[in-house]
């Protein structure tokens, strides 16, 4: 085999090698309120003393509010949305992911907290 | 050095490349939210677990609603794996524009778990529903862009926004709900489509639907 065979070979496996390179996706979104709640000791809320107006001031605005028979709850909620993948045209992948911080607080029809909860996670922050 | 490299890794690697710019394989996959641990939900029971308990093991919900008194519910999980095989348009057609474009052809299977609580009056819990399905999602070919890794089957309704996000919603409290899931007027799956019939059952929720101004 000559040289200029050998040399169109390593053409050809270096072109296939730059065909073969990884291409990488990677996006990520967040759709909602800032969750200043994940920030915050869950111990701070207090049920039977965390009153809806504390609530509202420390955590902000929520995402939705219903109306209950004997009360209000508070609902807090943020998106967050990542893609991952790669190319190799062969074979590509592409995984995505949605992931929610939540929290929700339930008030008498005197305003005081009943019940809540917040994602796994909060306080760590 | 170059006299030394074998002969077979070079064919591989061309044909490699070309078999890379005629066909290809794509995986696209979707999660949603945590995988919820069906076990643990039907834990719960009936008659004594409170919504305090359930709130307390299971983090806030995806949806919530009440009516007249009572709280419901709803955590739900998603797993969507699509699987793609492409053929290169130029492979088939001949050189051209075509190279840089392929005709995908996919399919997506889902495996989707949900958990509904109902709470009475007093916050006890009255009835807990758990499901799971593990279906196929559809099937559907499009053609992309050669280096595309996107769905070709329609995730719209799975994709939909959570209905915090979506406002008056609390309008739906004048409607009559019921256990069916699927028929739930305040807390519904990703992707039912029971919700145009119960808005219209609302005239004042689909006046401001019509009219979003």
């Amino acid at each position: 085999m000559g040289p200029a065979v050998m040399r169109l070979l390593l053409a050809l496996a270096l072109t296939a090698a730059v065909g073969l390179t990884p291409g990488c996706i990677r996006n990520s979104a967040r759709r909602g309120i800032e969750p200043i709640w994940m920030e915050m000791d869950p111990a701070s809320f207090v049920v039977g003393t965390t009153t809806r107006a504390e609530v509202l001031d420390r955590v902000g605005v929520p995402s939705q509010v219903l109306a209950l028979e004997d009360g209000t709850a508070l609902y807090y909620l943020l998106e967050r949305s990542r893609a991952d993948g790669v190319i190799l045209l062969l074979y590509n992948q592409r995984v995505e992911s949605s992931y929610f911080d939540r929290a929700i607080f339930f008030f008498d029809d005197s305003g005081v907290l009943t019940e809540f909860s917040v994602s796994e996670g909060a306080g760590a922050r | 050095m170059i006299r030394r490299l074998p002969l077979v890794l070079p064919f591989a690697l061309a044909a490699g490349l070309a078999a890379g710019l005629g066909s290809s394989c794509s995986l696209v996959e979707l999660r949603i939210d945590k995988d919820l641990d069906l076990v643990r939900c039907d834990s719960f029971k009936e008659g004594e677990a409170s919504l305090g308990d359930v709130l307390a093991a299971l983090g806030p919900p995806v949806e919530f609603g009440a009516r007249d008194g009572e709280i419901a519910l709803l955590y739900e999980s998603v797993r969507l794996k699509e699987s793609q095989v492409g053929i290169s348009l130029g492979a088939v057609l001949g050189p051209g524009a075509g190279d840089y474009f392929k005709f995908s052809y996919g399919s997506s299977g889902t495996d989707r778990k949900a958990a509904l609580f109902l709470f009475g009056e007093d916050h006890v819990l009255e009835r807990v529903n758990t499901l799971r399905f593990e279906e196929p999602f559809g099937r559907s070919g499009s053609i992309q862009v050669l280096v595309t890794v996107d769905e070709i089957v329609s995730m719209g309704g799975l994709r939909a926004s959570p209905d915090a996000f979506v406002e008056s919603r609390e309008l739906l409290n004048g409607i009559q709900w019921s256990q069916n899931l699927t028929h739930s007027a305040l807390v519904e799956l990703r992707g039912a489509r029971s919700r145009m019939g119960q808005h219209a059952l609302d005239p004042e929720f689909s006046r401001i639907e019509a009219n979003p101004d």
